[in-house]
């Protein structure tokens, strides 16, 4: 050996880099290694004129986005925005909202956690086997699933209404609607996942250390697509819960979803009351979306 | 690949079970009901199959007019994006600091925002009663921007909810782009614009096509924003809603449905390879 | 230290009894072949392997030889077209993974992230239902063996690569395997770790007492890790034996040349033993293969130089190495590269006689320089054919 052999192995694992000849402090024994969780600042890069542009058309592109949340809550709290913004500020609208839509809010989360229960019961078996196995169709498969992408939610509606008038008033529809206007976001973001090189070698070990196939789907398999299945079931939960375009030929009279009073408050009520129930919405929404956004996971759904 | 993982690839009629739910849905909530609207589309009163629907929306005066504007406004919004998504985009992926971080959330917020709500946001920023006009009006005693049910309104919302899809994929892509790659040509002598022109854009001209698909096909689609905002400006998915429920006509519904889903599912595939057709086809 | 030198060094099996299970086994692959679906050829060709209970072997070959196919095969991650993989004598051929008692550690060590470091060494026991106070004392010894108690509750994710390959190897023998396969074990770490670690590996693995198959790319490696190397090239064994023996006799001109870099160059036995490569320029012969081939003076032989092999002077200097004293005079040529190595220079010279060879030399020469190439005593170099 070329090392002393006394020495701790994890002194000299620690610290491979340095030479030999450095003395080296004994192996540190918090769990933390200083040099593994100190932050590096990432350092301003020089820019040139065209990310320069870019950077003043990313500013004037979030100040777009983002404008518009702080102003539903000035509005939202106004005592009565038509007399200007300087009338005072309630929180009646909000309280008037609350009782309005919890009824309609409950109704969008008992939706949402459906359809991701069978989301999750079609899409887990479904990425699994376009992950994993090669068949003829598999393509097919895989192309077919992502229609719903590209065919606008008002013609799911609109065909689902069509081809099962009967079953609109069980509010079946709008539920199959929403499972299939999600769904591809589940497969898109679970298929690379299951497919991930990483996860099917530490299965493999897995199985060589004894364990059987339940065993390698809960302790290896489910733990390695963690954060896949995270942002998954948030984009499912988000996207239904946010979902008009579909629900808007499905929805029944005495199963309105949230997006739906909203609509009908933006077209016929008072924007203070429509500004009061949209906070009530984004307060659902928007923390999903930047726990989304943390979990680096994006999605695309319909306008 | 068969060798990662335990009998990989093997026992196929047995794995074939984890995708018939999968299969069964997209047969009974998918297929079917395509099918369905498109028999409905083409079915005679007299049980027979006709195309008359077809000809008489393509040539009619409504449906003709509204296809355009709806054409116009998904391009418009799409060109519009795309124009300040690829630098933005550049942009994001070279600033890693806090600020560039924290642009790129703030961009992509309204990926989870339904349409309908992006509408609301027009209105209420510029609508009659907006912010915008209520300040202004308070400032200087006259109301100004009022624009949210103009065309003008509507193309603000598009561009709403175009920015978050372009900008996603553009900054995808642009992080594809080696950095060694651009100083390397930075350092042969290629200007700023040389580079961009011979180095960065082509490597994103995938991304740039396929994001534009993405973002017309949503536009051609998108019936949130456009039902919250659009008085007397009907675009197709409009006219779909209000074939069915106000004139109940739901052969007509589904024959603009046809056509619009024909439309968006040509885009998405047809723009997409576009960009993956030009790249292969440059000379090395 | 020469490779040989170090392959010579090391110790016989260590007497102490084993840490992992009460005895080692005893492998035997025969006549392994193995095609890739929808591939034209065999990925392996019919491989025969014997590894002695306890000991090291290493599947040794340039990447695409097969050797990492062979180690799944053995492990059961892959299921061969023909052939036969007994342990101690029993067909194990068409046993399910989890019943094949393999211990693997993969390239990347495939470590369970979401668990800490005695979660990932309790893993197999706990699949093999063993009861908690037995499996936390082996769980204790498998640390303990792999230098890694301080580490026992640390997420994996914390880890160095040194200290990741010893929770791999340790979660692999934690269940008594019968086998341990190591694919590239020492590929992930840095350069510097590596060479020192892989004294280590064969010390902890020699300690554990597992009869282990490991695949490296790496020759010094093999070399200096295994006990006995298998030597693979287009899915077929070239040469399997002993490190030392591959190394001193190797079977072809393509083993001497993957085995320590060797040149080969033709030459002439002459009646003293030697071969005679240029006029004035006798190396001394090894002892042949047992083969029965033993080269006779007149033969046309090719021999394998490594570049130790021979010395260079700069031309009508004094001898300045330690060159055999029969061959004084030497071979005339010009160097045509020159590399610094450190302690001496690499050479390689193009004598005038025809061949070029390697050569070291301990002052600077230039490229062109005229130089005398003569054989370093004590050296002697393998016959490859003829």
């Amino acid at each position: 050996m070329t090392a002393g052999p006394g020495a701790p192995a994890a002194a000299r694992d620690s610290a491979p880099s340095l030479p030999d000849d450095v003395v080296r402090a004994p192996a540190p024994t918090s769990p933390t290694r200083p040099s593994a969780r100190r932050r590096r600042r990432p350092e301003q890069v020089p820019l040139d004129g065209v990310t320069r542009v870019g950077r003043a058309f990313a500013i004037g592109a979030a100040v777009l986005t983002l404008v518009p949340i702080p102003l539903v809550l000035l509005v939202a709290l106004s005592a009565s925005w038509r007399e200007g913004p300087f009338a005072g500020l309630t929180t009646q609208w909000l309280v008037e909202a609350w009782t309005r839509v919890q009824g309609n809010l409950g109704v969008s989360v008992r939706v949402a956690v459906l359809v991701l229960v069978l989301d999750l019961l079609i899409g887990f078996p479904a990425a699994w086997l376009i992950a994993r196995h090669r068949f003829p169709g598999r393509r097919l498969l895989q192309a077919v699933s992502t229609v719903p992408i590209a065919v606008p939610g008002i013609a799911i509606g609109l065909g689902l209404i069509l081809a099962y008038p009967t079953l609109r008033p069980s509010g079946v529809l709008m539920v199959a609607g929403h499972v299939l206007y999600t769904l591809p976001f589940l497969l898109g973001a679970l298929t690379p996942a299951l497919g991930d090189p990483a996860v099917r070698v530490q299965e493999s070990v897995a199985a060589t250390l004894g364990a059987g196939p339940v065993r390698r789907l809960l302790t290896v398999t489910l733990p390695g697509v963690r954060g896949a299945l995270l942002a998954a079931t948030l984009m499912v939960l988000t996207l239904s819960f946010g979902e008009f375009n579909v629900a808007f030929f499905l929805f029944t009279p005495t199963q309105q979803p949230l997006p739906v009073v909203l609509y009908d408050g933006y077209l016929t009520g008072r924007l203070e009351a429509a500004a009061a129930a949209t906070v009530l919405f984004l307060a659902c929404v928007v923390p999903a979306a930047l726990a989304l956004e943390r979990l680096g996971g994006a999605k695309v759904g319909q306008a | 690949m068969t060798s990662a993982g335990p009998r990989a690839g093997r026992r196929l009629p047995r794995a074939a079970a984890l995708g018939a739910p999968l299969g069964a849905l997209l047969l009974v909530v998918l297929v079917w009901p395509l099918v369905t609207m498109a028999l409905r589309s083409v079915s005679a009163p007299d049980g027979g199959v006709h195309l008359g629907r077809y000809v008489e929306v393509l040539t009619s005066g409504r449906y003709a007019e509204s296809l355009v504007f709806t054409a116009v406004l998904a391009l418009a919004s799409t060109v519009l994006a795309l124009v300040i998504c690829v630098p933005a985009g550049l942009y994001l992926e070279r600033d890693r600091t806090r600020t560039g971080r924290g642009l790129a959330v703030a961009m992509t917020v309204p990926l989870s925002l339904p349409g309908i709500v992006i509408g609301f946001f027009i209105i209420l920023t510029v609508g009659n009663t907006g912010v915008v006009p209520t300040l202004t009006e308070a400032v200087t005693g006259e109301r100004m921007l009022q624009i949210s049910y103009t065309w003008a309104g509507l193309l603000l919302g598009y561009l709403y909810f175009q920015i978050p899809r372009v900008v996603l994929v553009v900054r995808g892509a642009a992080g594809a782009v080696r950095p060694e790659a651009v100083d390397v040509a930075r350092s042969l002598g290629a200007s700023t614009a040389t580079v961009y022109r011979r180095v960065v854009l082509p490597a994103l001209r995938p991304a740039i096509a396929s994001s534009a698909a993405l973002a017309l096909a949503t536009a051609f689609g998108a019936f949130g924003t456009a039902a919250t905002l659009s008085r007397g400006i009907r675009v197709v998915p409009l006219e779909v809603a209000s074939a069915f429920t106000d004139a109940f006509q739901p052969e007509l519904a589904a024959t603009l449905s046809v056509l619009l889903a024909v439309l968006t599912t040509v885009i998405l595939v047809g723009v997409g390879r576009l960009g993956e057709a030009r790249v292969q086809g440059r000379p090395a | 230290m020469t490779l040989l030198d170090e392959a010579q060094r090391r110790t016989a099996p260590s007497a102490e009894p084993p840490v992992t299970g009460p005895d080692a086994a005893h492998l035997v692959c025969s006549g392994l072949r193995f095609r890739y679906p929808g591939a034209a050829d065999d990925a392996l060709r019919g491989i025969d392997v014997d590894a002695a209970p306890g000991t090291i072997t290493a599947l040794v070959g340039p990447s695409g030889c097969g050797k990492t196919t062979l180690l799944k095969l053995v492990g059961g991650l892959l299921r061969p077209t023909a052939g036969q993989i007994a342990v101690d004598g029993a067909d194990t051929t068409d046993l399910p993974l989890t019943r094949r008692k393999v211990g693997w550690v993969p390239q990347q060590y495939a470590l369970f992230e979401h668990l800490d470091v005695t979660g990932n060494v309790a893993f197999g026991l706990r699949a093999q239902k063993v009861p908690a106070a037995e499996r936390a004392e082996r769980v204790g010894r498998m640390l303990e063996l792999c230098r890694i108690s301080e580490l026992a509750r640390r997420p994996v994710a914390d880890l160095s690569g040194g200290q990741r390959q010893r929770v791999a190897i340790a979660r692999a023998l934690a269940p008594f395997p019968r086998i341990l396969l190591l694919d590239e074990p020492l590929a992930a770490l840095d350069p510097q770790l590596r060479v020192q670690l892989r004294s280590e590996l064969a010390a902890l693995i020699r300690e554990a007492g597992v009869t282990t198959l490991l695949v490296t790319h790496d020759q010094e490696e093999a070399l200096a890790v295994a006990d006995q190397l298998v030597l693979l090239r287009d899915g077929g064994v070239v040469q399997a034996g002993p490190s030392a023996r591959l190394w001193e006799q190797p079977a072809d001109a393509w083993a001497a040349g993957f085995l320590g870099h060797a040149v080969t160059v033709p030459g002439v036995v002459v009646p003293d033993g030697g071969a005679r490569l240029a006029p004035g320029l006798v190396v001394g012969l090894r002892t042949p293969a047992d083969d029965g081939a033993r080269a006779t003076a007149g033969d046309e032989v090719l021999v394998a130089l490594r570049s130790g092999d021979l010395h260079a002077d700069a031309a009508g200097d004094a001898p300045s190495g330690e060159v055999v004293a029969a061959a004084r005079e030497g071979a005339a040529g010009r160097v045509e590269t020159v590399e610094f190595a450190g302690e001496r220079y690499r050479l390689q010279v193009r004598l005038e006689a025809g061949p070029a060879v390697p050569a070291h030399a301990l002052a600077p020469l230039t490229v062109g320089q005229r130089v005398t190439v003569a054989a370093v005593a004590g050296r002697s170099v393998a016959v490859v054919g003829r």
